[in-house]
């Protein structure tokens, strides 16, 4: 019988080790992006007033931080690239167990766009993308569920419960990232840098069209869901330049919502970009300046209707204002040095917003600049904080410009860029 | 179900685990329902075959066993007991040849009437090869053949007999087990010890290291290769042709492995089915290591009714060609295993006959055979010779195999092995690399092996604290570097298809 218990012993702490050590290999070869992006939601000790769910629109277009320090408003943004309305049915329901929202906003730019790719709720996007959000869950019922109703014809769709069968190759692509993981300190979002001119022709008379897709099924399992734990639910369509199909979808929703009874913006409508500047390259998704316009003006409107808490000064948030501090060196990390043109660009729309103090000298004697539309429109765009002087003979550190761009941080006037560009 | 399946990694615990639990008696119907459930799993009808099969060789050899103690004239005996065998083959054989070869036959006397302008109607069936149908009626009918010749007694318990037939551990794939080797262990299984399942557990690491991390790699390479084999000649083409001879002996010896392993657990031991075949200094010797259970059942219950080697030289020739030709159409229904059985068997009648030269040679340049360099030059000779003949076996046709060799030695591209090109087959650096650091343990545990130093022992006599090390490295590295999981399409043993 002794020998039995040692034999039973032996085998229980040999178990415990290879798990252990599984555990350990498991982790390390994980891919490490929703581990960046969702740590700040599950490691939090504030409650999140206000979760964003939807596509890469959500994503890349409603900055919580900004949300935070303009509004005092608590939020997580939970969109990401190619999600679908399944998805965030099945994440709602984890998320929920982890805070305490009191408004959950939806963007539904997906809910029509994804069904010519097949008509599969998991063929939307790549297999990876849709992994960001779910790997970052922790085993659930509900995450269950999701892995064989949104990805039912997903063959492999085991690897959304156990991902080691989808990463344990990932041993050839290991990197310093994935021994030193760094954190995502945007609460969510996601910013672009780039930008493009788009075309933008608003539809005189809008068609009705017929809502019904995939997806569409998972509106009213959303809207009970949220009925029932008491969360206020609110359906958008984010700005971007969108086609006429997509503008008469945004505008059928108005209806289509209202037989769930629930509440939807249509923010097409509301003039809020300015296209020659907001838009990112692909003409799809807004840049920094598009999305902070969209920020401010969604913020302004959940506050309005839905009176959130200003946390602003609350001592329980006090670590939020630390975390912001972080984000604004994030974005100063960002800027570009290098004299190019598009730099330049780049730059003036990342300084865009309240964080930064612009100086501009421009040399008079260069005449190019007057002929650069789109420089001159962020220049001179009357909501930035950009001061313009213009200097004869340009110089900076002994060499010559034509234009030298200074920022500084508004908070404490640290220099974050000093750098000169010559056309 | 597959060995590299989710699907066995549940099912192999928990038949293990209720074996040991349940009372010895009733064990092997457990074992028994378990193999069944095994087998049901690819097509729950197919377990019907087996069944047939098992009923026809296990009534052959009840009366066959009854006439041993008849009082009739021995030629009598004799005459029926013949009757009984000559049914039992032509019943199993019979289900054989339609699900395996009626196609084949039927295509090929199709051809041949078209020469006379006559053409048959195709006989549309719906059939699919059930899985290792060659495996288990060749098990079967060896125990026909062997209660025939008296060497055992029939097994009267219809359910013990049922096991040895359809063994979930070589049902699909082997080792094809001998009736005197398998069916005591059936009736009396050993007392499994901890030792004996570590051993087993130990066997079955091993074995998923040479199919998962090693062959399901190299079929990755050997694919891309073969499948664009216009695109990818020369040097391509030969290192492919290399890799396919490790593939298939680490995909096949992989499985028998794995196989002995699962089966030690229930305190079974199975006849080894490879012994270093590449380490074989001539083809007849690597016909002696490689599909052991194969080749032996050939030569006991082919070559040697057909005369061996007592009928002297060309008569023995003859039965050489004529067994691995039905041992090249054992393995597919297609001219090209027939190609490569027989190639094999001409090696082997070619180095017949020209070792009196060979000798000769060796005695002029006065060669020491016991040294190293020696044995090398006959290893890779040998290894050569069979790596040629795996080209026929590995194209689907004899015309591809021609044009395979044709772009295989008419393209001079030798850099490809330097400039990286070799990266672009499927396999990046590093998991062309990982290959070849694999294929250098593969060959030093085949040369300990070689040398009769076994490598599990020597594991064993080692401290517990060094033993976990390596259990546990072992298992992670399988799962971290083996070929599986989303991105890969589970795929079955190679041998399967026989």
């Amino acid at each position: 019988m002794k020998k039995i218990l040692k034999k039973i012993a032996a085998i229980t702490i040999f178990l415990c080790l290879l798990g252990l050590s599984f555990y350990k290999v498991d982790d390390l070869l994980e891919e490490k992006k929703a581990r960046q992006q969702y740590k700040a939601f599950y490691e939090s000790d504030t409650n999140f007033d206000v979760i964003f769910m939807g596509t890469s629109h959500t994503y890349h277009s409603v900055f919580t931080q900004e949300l935070w320090k303009e509004y005092g408003i608590s939020s997580f943004n939970w969109g990401y690239s190619h999600c679908t309305l399944a998805e965030d049915y099945y994440l709602l329901q984890d998320i929920v167990k982890f805070t305490d929202p009191k408004l959950v906003v939806i963007d539904l730019y997906g809910l029509m766009e994804y069904e010519n790719q097949g008509n599969k709720k998991y063929k939307a996007g790549k297999i990876e993308q849709q992994h960001v959000q779910f790997d970052s869950l922790p085993l659930s019922k509900s995450k269950i569920q999701a892995a064989y109703d949104v990805f039912d014809d997903y063959e492999n769709n085991y690897d959304f419960i156990f991902n080691f069968a989808l990463y344990h190759n990932r041993w050839t692509e290991l990197s310093e990232e994935d021994f030193n993981v760094t954190y995502s300190v945007a609460k969510g979002s996601g910013i672009l840098y780039g930008h493009n001119n788009a075309n933008y022709i608003k539809n005189k008379t809008y068609t009705e069209i017929d809502i019904n897709s995939v997806c569409s099924d998972y509106i009213p399992k959303i809207a009970d869901f949220c009925n029932k734990k008491n969360i206020e639910l609110l359906f958008t369509y984010l700005p971007f330049p969108a086609e006429s199909m997509q503008q008469n979808i945004a505008y059928t929703l108005n209806n289509y919502l209202s037989q769930y009874d629930c509440s939807y913006v249509n923010m097409l409508d509301e003039n809020i970009l300015d296209t020659a500047t907001d838009i990112y390259k692909d003409k799809s998704h807004l840049n920094y300046m598009g999305a902070y316009k969209t920020t401010l003006w969604l913020g302004k409107y959940i506050q309005d209707k839905y009176a959130l808490n200003d946390y602003s000064d609350s001592e329980e948030y006090s670590s939020w204002h630390e975390e912001y501090e972080k984000y604004v060196d994030y974005k100063a990390g960002r800027f570009k040095f290098r004299s190019k043109r598009a730099n330049l660009i780049h730059n003036l729309i990342l300084s865009y917003g309240s964080d930064f103090d612009v100086e501009v000298k421009i040399d008079t004697q260069c005449k190019k600049i007057d002929s650069d539309k789109l420089l001159n429109r962020l220049l001179f765009n009357p909501d930035s904080n950009i001061s313009v002087e213009n200097v004869d003979g340009l110089s900076y550190k002994d060499k010559n410009y034509d234009i030298v761009l200074i920022i500084k941080k508004s908070a404490n006037g640290e220099e974050v860029l000093h750098t000169g560009y010559t056309y | 179900m597959l060995f590299n399946s989710l699907h066995f990694l549940i099912f192999l615990p928990i038949v293990t685990a209720v074996y040991h639990l349940i009372p010895y008696k009733i064990r092997y119907i457990w074992l028994l329902i378990s193999s069944y459930y095994f087998y049901m799993c690819w097509n729950a009808k197919y377990a019907l075959l087996i069944l047939f099969s098992t009923v026809i060789t296990w009534i052959c050899g009840l009366i066959m066993e009854k006439f041993k103690n008849n009082t009739m004239p021995p030629e009598k005996i004799v005459l029926y007991k013949k009757l009984c065998m000559i049914i039992s083959f032509v019943l199993n054989l019979g289900i054989l040849f339609f699900y395996k070869y009626f196609d084949f036959a039927f295509s090929n006397l199709n051809a041949f009437l078209n020469n006379f302008n006559i053409q048959l109607n195709n006989p549309s069936f719906d059939i699919l090869l059930p899985v290792g149908i060659s495996f288990y009626t060749f098990q079967a009918l060896g125990y026909t053949v062997d209660v025939y010749r008296n060497e055992i007694y029939a097994e009267k318990n219809f359910f013990r007999y049922a096991l040895f037939v359809s063994f979930f551990p070589q049902l699909v794939a082997g080792p094809i087990e001998r009736s005197k080797n398998l069916l005591h262990q059936l009736a009396k299984p050993a007392k499994v010890s901890w030792e004996k399942m570590r051993q087993g557990a130990l066997l079955m690491l091993w074995g998923y290291f040479l199919k998962i991390v090693l062959a399901d790699r190299i079929t990755i390479f050997v694919d891309t290769v073969y499948g664009n084999y216009n695109t990818y000649s020369g040097v391509y083409l030969i290192t492919a042709t290399m890799l396919f001879a490790v593939q298939i002996y680490c995909d096949f010896a992989g499985y028998s492995i794995i196989a002995m392993g699962v089966a030690k657990m229930f305190g079974v031991e199975l006849m080894e089915n490879f012994n270093t075949p590449y380490m074989a200094q001539s083809v007849d010797e690597f016909w002696r290591r490689w599909h052991i259970s194969l080749s032996s059942w050939f030569r006991d219950y082919l070559y040697i009714p057909l005369g061996g080697n007592r009928k002297g030289i060309w008569r023995k020739y003859i039965n050489l060609l004529i067994t691995f030709g039905v041992s090249g159409l054992w393995h597919g229904a297609g001219w090209a295993f027939m190609a490569w059985g027989l190639l094999n068997g001409i090696y082997q009648i070619i180095g017949g006959i020209l070792k009196p030269v060979r000798n000769k040679i060796i005695a002029i340049l006065n060669l020491n055979t016991n040294n190293f360099s020696h044995k090398l030059l006959r290893m890779s000779i040998t290894f050569v010779l069979v790596d040629f003949a795996w080209i026929f076996f590995r194209a689907s046709t004899i015309r591809q195999a021609f044009s395979i060799i044709k772009n295989m030695f008419t393209v001079y591209n030798p850099w490809v092995l330097f400039d990286g090109s070799l990266y672009n087959c499927g396999l990046d650096r590093k998991n062309f690399t990982l290959m070849l650091i694999c294929i250098c343990i593969l060959i030093f545990a085949d040369a300990l092996k070689y040398r009769g130093i076994r490598i599990c022992e020597t594991i064993e006599k080692q401290d517990f604290w060094f033993r976990w090390v390596l259990y546990i490295s072992a298992v992670i590295a399988i799962l971290v570097f083996g070929v599986w999981g989303s991105d890969y399409d589970v795929s079955g043993f190679i041998y399967f298809q026989f």
